[in-house]
């Protein structure tokens, strides 16, 4: 059990509060028969949304829940075939790419995940609304690649900000591999990304806080907790409530875990 | 983690070797409850009531749990995961800097 990450657990329910929080902040668009497809199949889809939250939240065993998930969990997957359809019939139209986005936003793994992100590249590159994409491609196979040309491409701040900052978190994350190994190429880079995003980039919002407040506290990390570093003393209380610190280990090799039987 | 983390200090108990853990259970009792029935025999740093927000993991920027740190004894850092490797991987790691002490001694 302890070796899945932690951080999958409350998927679901993340989604759904992302999902509301992205809708409002989409502006009101023209009246183009793109736009108005577009926005009512977001709102169909929404509506849905919200009647499986309040469902969910009206549940009050694990099997309720089970059930409601079983019975009306929109799962976008299943709508994105309609999306990508809109997309299609309208390429011109900016509506367009909010279908496309919509796609690789909620629905990246099937066949219009591909298609729409593939399409997203390119043709719509320099595109402001590759904002919000930059963020789902840190986590893309071909991340890297996507967020260098919106990096080079694209002329909105936004864009450029949360590409520099997801194009960094892949290169930190590549520097240490699976095995122990350490990349200090990738590491290096890295660290200049985060502090251009620091220097260029600190006021642009992400969902929890902004860019800069996220870049410095992964800085601490690169700076300061690669291989290769000095590791920064620790002095806390034990679980028994006694004071001591890291270095009290110092000429021992000590292995740090971050556990909890939660 | 717990199976492997027991032999592990076991094993290594005449060796120049520690076992730290960084622990963000929230709730002090239930945490002494689970070491003792867990047989955890080795020290922890508390993170704190904040739990896995708390003081430790926040400014080690953790993200995933466990992420764990492997330091020589000159403490510097020498490898560095987020999930466990699995046991051997951790194994390999520890006896080759435990090994290097005994070369340089």
């Amino acid at each position: 059990m302890r070796r899945a990450v932690l951080t999958l657990a409350p998927l679901l329910f993340g989604l759904a509060a992302a999902w509301g929080a992205q809708d409002k902040q989409d502006p009101p668009k023209p009246a183009t028969p793109a736009a108005e497809a577009y926005q009512a199949l977001v709102a169909e889809v929404n509506k849905l949304q919200t009647e499986y939250v309040t469902a969910i939240r009206a549940a009050t065993t694990n099997e309720e829940r089970q059930k409601v998930f079983q019975e009306k969990y929109p799962n976008p997957q299943k709508y994105a075939a309609r999306f990508f359809e809109i997309a299609e019939k309208h390429p011109k139209d900016p509506a367009a790419v909010d279908c496309l986005v919509w796609i690789v936003q909620r629905a990246p793994q099937g066949q219009e995940g591909t298609k729409a992100l593939e399409l997203l590249s390119t043709e719509h590159i320099a595109n402001p609304k590759m904002a919000q994409v930059a963020p789902i491609l840190s986590r893309n196979p071909n991340g890297e690649k996507l967020l260098r040309a919106v990096l080079e491409k694209n002329p909105d701040r936004e864009a450029k900000g949360q590409a520099c900052f997801a194009l960094a978190q892949i290169l930190h994350r590549g520097s240490s591999s699976r095995d122990g190994k350490f990349d200090e190429a990738k590491a290096k880079e890295a660290e200049q990304l985060f502090e251009e995003v620091t220097k260029a980039y600190a006021d642009v919002k992400t969902g929890r806080g902004t860019l800069g407040d996220a870049a410095k506290s992964t800085l601490f990390e690169v700076r300061h907790l690669s291989v290769g570093k000095t590791v920064p003393e620790i002095e806390a209380d034990d679980t028994d409530g006694k004071k001591f610190k890291l270095s009290d280990y110092r000429g021992k090799v000590v292995m740090i875990d971050f556990w909890g039987h939660w | 983690m717990f199976p492997h983390e027991r032999s592990l200090v076991k094993r290594l108990e005449n060796k120049p070797f520690a076992l730290i853990g960084v622990n963000s259970d929230r709730d002090k009792e239930k945490l002494k409850e689970q070491n003792e029935k867990q047989q955890i025999t080795w020290r922890s740093f508390w993170n704190g009531p904040e739990g896995t927000g708390g003081p430790i993991s926040k400014q080690w920027n953790v993200s995933g749990w466990p992420t764990l740190y492997i330091i020589d004894d000159k403490g510097v850092i020498r490898h560095k995961y987020v999930g466990s490797p699995g046991g051997e991987v951790l194994d390999k790691n520890i006896d080759e800097l435990i090994e290097k002490i005994r070369k340089a001694g």
